[in-house]
């Protein structure tokens, strides 16, 4: 096995032959081979499985000569953005489903930026949209009392008749 | 996207923990609150989301008015009326005010910011806009304060001002008067952005920005390239002079050619000669106006060779491809100038071809 390239096996025993600077993304992998040395065991990642591995090395091996973020570093970067670049909309036009586990990959694989584009996206997904809509979307239940609900409302427009 | 669910089928955002979905929250709209009006309600943001669920209402609620901007006059009255309305909230509600924003000239009462500042401890974010002459020292009060913008108004940093935590610094319109009080790094030791923009100086020969001060700062952005103002107030910030600073010299283009030739030509100013980063904005954003905006961007990369980065909005790149020689021939000097920056041109270049081409089609 060259030392450029790294093995990583999904809960569903698959493996990917992955090149280091790709897999280096995930902080996860990143120490895990600090700490491994040079070795031809396989990574294992029991949280991920190997279609949702395949999606999350596209991102990395796009990503992985990512400069340092200079435009953001430079404008004033504390304002929230739900801004995502081109190719990472594109990217991450997926299924509900799919959309979950590249977050949960993320967050498991410790790929900030990742899991920052996924987290951007669901919240763009609830943007704009009244309760009923995102319930409807996302197939959340009801589980309000009336008068839960009613408590909240008068939280949220307390200011509305000062 | 699917949009068709079985109501059987659990919903995606089970198999998330909270800290996830407080991550997701974070990316909603905060809530802004006025002290002239009420909250700028919004579908789908902080507030509005905690209906969804008992869930999202116990993750949201945390989150909902931790984190808040306040906008009021600097005014008692303002005060009063902002902290009436917090009261209102039902008790153990998380309430921070992250971001404050005092703007006017008060009616009644004095600028207290010291006040605001035992009100509102929890601010990092201050503006204080068109306040006129005020108690600046005060605002030393916010113990957390990290970004501060002043703007609107005469700056005569007091000689005690200290504000040890704020690294990053907006001023615009903002003039230096008599007697000058540099901003120093005694009063700033942490500061490490400026932003300048439309500021003026009274006097040619004082430092407000003193070579040290700028030496600790990682990058400078500089608005503002024109020379008019009364003739005893010179631009300021335009003459930091051969600092390894990282400088953002933003250039608006106009529509008039012949400003844009004048901008090319005396746009050399010292500061200039040393920035690394030019963001150029085009006269029309959606549609510059032909090969005016591309000729004054060469001009300015031309003469800068040290630039290492120009950003450029992509409206520039999303016309149809030309047939003019010229024009073509700009933007290949411009991409060829960039070294480092070509890949992102080249990319949008291709980008904007390869669209302009399936419109055409």
């Amino acid at each position: 096995m060259s030392a450029n390239k790294v093995k990583l096996s999904t809960s569903d025993q698959e493996e990917f032959d992955v090149d280091r600077d790709v897999a280096n993304r995930s902080v996860l992998i990143k120490n895990m081979l600090e700490d491994l040395g040079d070795s031809d065991q396989a990574i294992p990642l029991p949280n991920v499985s190997a279609n949702v591995l395949k999606k999350v090395l596209e991102w990395c091996e796009h990503h992985k000569k990512d400069p340092e973020p200079i435009a953001e570093d430079l404008d004033d970067n504390r304002r929230k953005t739900t801004e995502i670049s081109d190719w990472d909309a594109k990217f991450i036009q997926v299924d509900q489903e799919m959309l979950f586990e590249i977050i949960l990959a993320a967050n498991y694989l410790d790929i900030k930026p990742l899991l920052d584009v996924g987290c951007k996206t669901v919240a763009n997904m609830i943007k704009g949209k009244q309760p009923e809509e995102i319930r409807k979307l996302f197939n959340i239940v009801n589980d309000f009392t009336p008068e839960e609900e009613a408590q909240i409302k008068k939280e949220n427009e307390w200011a509305e008749d000062r | 996207m699917s949009s068709t669910h079985d109501p059987q089928q659990p919903s995606p955002f089970d198999r998330l923990p909270d800290e996830l979905l407080v991550k997701i929250l974070r990316h909603l709209p905060q809530h802004e609150l006025s002290a002239h009006s009420h909250i700028e309600g919004e579908h789908g943001s902080m507030g509005e989301v905690r209906l969804v669920s008992r869930r999202f209402n116990a993750v949201g609620r945390d989150l909902a008015w931790r984190g808040f901007k306040l906008s009021a006059a600097p005014s008692k009255r303002d005060l009063a009326r902002a902290l009436e309305v917090l009261g209102f909230l039902p008790a153990g509600q998380p309430v921070s005010c992250s971001e404050l924003e005092l703007t006017g000239t008060p009616r009644e009462g004095g600028l207290a910011l010291a006040r605001w500042a035992a009100e509102f401890p929890d601010v990092e974010g201050l503006s204080v806009q068109s306040c006129g002459i005020h108690d600046l020292e005060n605002a030393t009060s916010f113990s957390k304060l990290r970004f501060l913008s002043l703007g609107d108004m005469d700056l005569n940093l007091p000689p005690s001002a200290f504000f040890p935590g704020v690294e990053s610094m907006d001023l615009y319109c903002a003039t230096f008067g008599w007697p000058l009080r540099p901003i120093t790094t005694s009063a700033f030791p942490a500061l490490r952005r400026l932003g300048v923009d439309f500021c003026r100086v009274q006097g040619a020969d004082s430092d407000v920005l003193p070579p040290n001060l700028v030496a600790q700062l990682e990058y400078i952005q500089l608005e503002d390239l024109s020379r008019d103002g009364p003739a005893w107030y010179r631009p300021l910030g335009v003459e930091i002079a051969r600092q390894e600073v990282r400088i953002l010299w933003t250039v608006s283009l106009v529509e008039r050619v012949s400003f844009n030739r004048i901008v090319v030509k005396s746009g050399p100013m010292p500061s200039a000669a040393v920035g690394r980063y030019l963001r150029l904005e085009p006269p029309d954003m959606v549609a510059p106006s032909s090969s005016t905006a591309l000729d004054a961007a060469l001009g300015l990369i031309a003469k800068h060779a040290h630039l290492r980065a120009v950003f450029l909005p992509s409206s520039m790149w999303q016309r149809a491809p030309s047939a003019d020689p010229d024009e073509a021939a700009s933007r290949q000097a411009i991409i060829d100038h960039c070294a480092s920056f070509s890949m992102y041109l080249r990319e949008e270049a291709a980008r904007a071809q390869s669209a302009a081409v399936r419109a055409r089609d």
